[in-house]
């Protein structure tokens, strides 16, 4: 859309006679543009219109455009006008004294700053799955800004929900994902313990951490809250970063409404706080499994060097494992391995996952061989599931 | 090359525009003064709760805010013509059907002011590249024509209002 429209400014310019019809197009034309900031379609039409005028030319033009472009307004802010902006309206008044027309009046221009509006939303209501004993099990929340404005965020965790499970998660803790695309819990990767410098309207993945303890039954459940709450540091007219380090906490601007930029708490209530804190939070869930894994290995065929099905030297055999997940739940990071006996030499290629040959590299499928060992990835597999991986081997 | 030179000649000239505009200010025939408010609940002695206008202070997005420009005519001189000229401030949309101003004919602008027209005929090309019926919230300009001569020591009001987005 917005490449469109250079490219017919263009196309304006070459046939415009006069600079008010020439302005005037491309004022008609801004109106409707899409403003998205593409920044490679944008300088890849700039160019052409370099490459078809006068080089003294091409800088006022370059100039002219790129003013028009900035100073279209935004037409969706999604969040809100950023806090400290001034809000200035000017009117002009034309008269006339005796059929003679005077000189426009402007008044001073009616001003006022835009307050900054914290509000910020924590969603979890999330079931994880786990196995009773283990240790660092992450839930996942995601927590928004709806301020307008960036923020920092600090992260509290409530493992001790008193009604409506069985068990206490223990050892939480809450880590920030570190990833632009969250790509599930990484331990010693997302380890930022508070969200930093979080443009308004934009969102993050925070994952509660704890242990899960022994001798759960299967079924069992423990609640754990996450509470964010919303700190920066403001002046007189914005927020101010404070990249690396969590701001202060915010308190709402207290008594009469000042002609500064106020601060206004706008959050509602979540599981675990109260409206108008600067503050949300909502639940997870952690559900011990009673998914089991079964796996075996068998024989599925043999065939000999003379055709019929003998263990002898030269034989192929082809293996299968079979592995059946039962019960309910979720069984997480599965990873078969079979190291070959020597007595046996790999035959390269041959690994399948039902019935879909894979590599035998370690790359993008989920199969490879190395160190005379087939291992296959089976990830994170809800229950019920079952997989077939066959593959073979000549007889030593 | 023509074009260069032309668009030279407009900035200059807008900026003469703005010179001669603030040279004028201090003795003006005509006071005018524009105003911000927003509209508060209040409750009074008596428990009763009633709306108010108070300047602008606490002012989030979505806040509506009421803006008046007042025009009162200072010399012994009725003045004609009266024309105001209104951009919608920056970060805020025109609230629709709330313009005012008595003996005013009210006029809008959806492209910029370029060209203006009542509301009901007010039209923009949409990003289709169809022409259709011009929003409230997409209106640029806002114009009052005062129909009546402004006589000595009278005064006149209009204003509209606008949500900060």
């Amino acid at each position: 859309m917005f490449c469109a429209y250079i490219y017919a400014m263009n196309n304006a310019t070459k046939k415009s006679n006069s600079s008010h019809s020439f302005l005037t197009n491309i004022l008609k034309k801004m109106t409707f543009v899409d403003f998205s900031l593409n920044d490679c379609k944008l300088r890849a039409r700039l160019a052409s219109i370099y490459n078809c005028n006068t080089p003294r030319f091409h800088a006022h033009w370059l100039g002219g455009v790129m003013a028009l472009l900035l100073s279209i307004p935004q037409t969706t802010w999604a969040i809100g006008t950023p806090a400290g902006t001034t809000i200035s309206n000017v009117a002009t008044l034309a008269y006339s004294i005796s059929g003679v027309s005077q000189p426009d009046i402007t008044p001073a221009a009616a001003t006022f700053l835009v307050d900054e509006r914290i509000n910020l939303t924590v969603v979890g209501g999330v079931s994880t799955s786990v196995v009773s004993g283990s240790t660092a099990q992450a839930t996942a929340f995601t927590v928004t800004n709806n301020a307008n404005s960036p923020l920092d965020f600090s992260l509290a965790v409530a493992p001790a929900i008193a009604a409506g499970d069985i068990f206490n998660p223990a050892a939480c803790s809450a880590f920030v994902e570190s990833n632009a695309a969250p790509d599930g819990y990484q331990p010693g990767t997302d380890i930022a313990a508070f969200i930093d410098e979080l443009p308004a309207d934009a969102s993050k993945t925070v994952y509660v951490v704890c242990n899960i303890p022994a001798s759960q039954a299967p079924s069992d459940t423990g609640i754990v809250g996450l509470t964010a709450t919303a700190r920066g540091d403001f002046n007189a007219t914005g927020y101010v970063a404070t990249a690396g380090a969590p701001g202060a906490a915010i308190a709402a601007t207290a008594g009469a409404d000042t002609v500064n930029m106020d601060i206004v708490f706008a959050d509602v209530a979540g599981t675990e706080d109260l409206p108008r804190d600067a503050a949300h939070s909502d639940r997870n869930t952690y559900v011990v499994a009673n998914a089991a894994l079964a796996i075996a290995k068998t024989i599925a065929s043999v065939l000999d060097p003379n055709g019929s099905a003998v263990l002898m030297p030269g034989a192929v055999i082809t293996y299968q494992v079979a592995v059946d997940i039962t019960g309910t739940g979720t069984i997480s990071n599965i990873v078969i391995t079979d190291p070959l006996p020597a007595e046996v030499t790999y035959a390269p290629g041959s690994i399948a996952v039902d019935g879909v040959v894979k590599t035998d590299g370690a790359d993008a499928d989920n199969a490879q061989f190395a160190a005379n060992t087939v291992s296959v990835s089976l990830g994170n597999v809800a229950a019920p599931a079952n997989f077939v991986i066959t593959f073979r081997a000549t007889i030593n | 090359m023509r074009i260069v030179n032309l668009l030279h000649t407009t900035t200059l000239l807008a900026l003469l525009g703005s010179i001669s505009l603030s040279a004028h200010a201090a003795e003006d025939a005509i006071k005018v003064t524009s105003i911000a408010q927003i509209e508060v609940e209040v409750t009074g002695k008596d428990g009763k709760k009633a709306i108010r206008r108070a300047p602008v202070t606490k002012a989030v997005p979505g806040t509506e805010v009421i803006y008046t420009t007042t025009f009162e005519n200072r010399i012994k001189k009725s003045a004609g013509n009266i024309r105001i000229n209104n951009p919608v401030p920056n970060d805020s949309e025109y609230v629709g059907g709330s313009a005012f101003g008595m003996d005013c004919e009210i006029l809008f602008s959806a492209d910029g002011g370029k060209t203006f027209g009542p509301a009901e005929e007010l039209k923009i090309r949409g990003k289709d590249g169809k022409v259709r019926a011009a929003l409230p919230k997409e209106y640029t300009h806002i114009r009052w024509i005062y129909k009546k001569q402004l006589a000595p020591g009278k005064s006149g009001e209009v204003g509209f209002r606008a949500t900060i987005k």
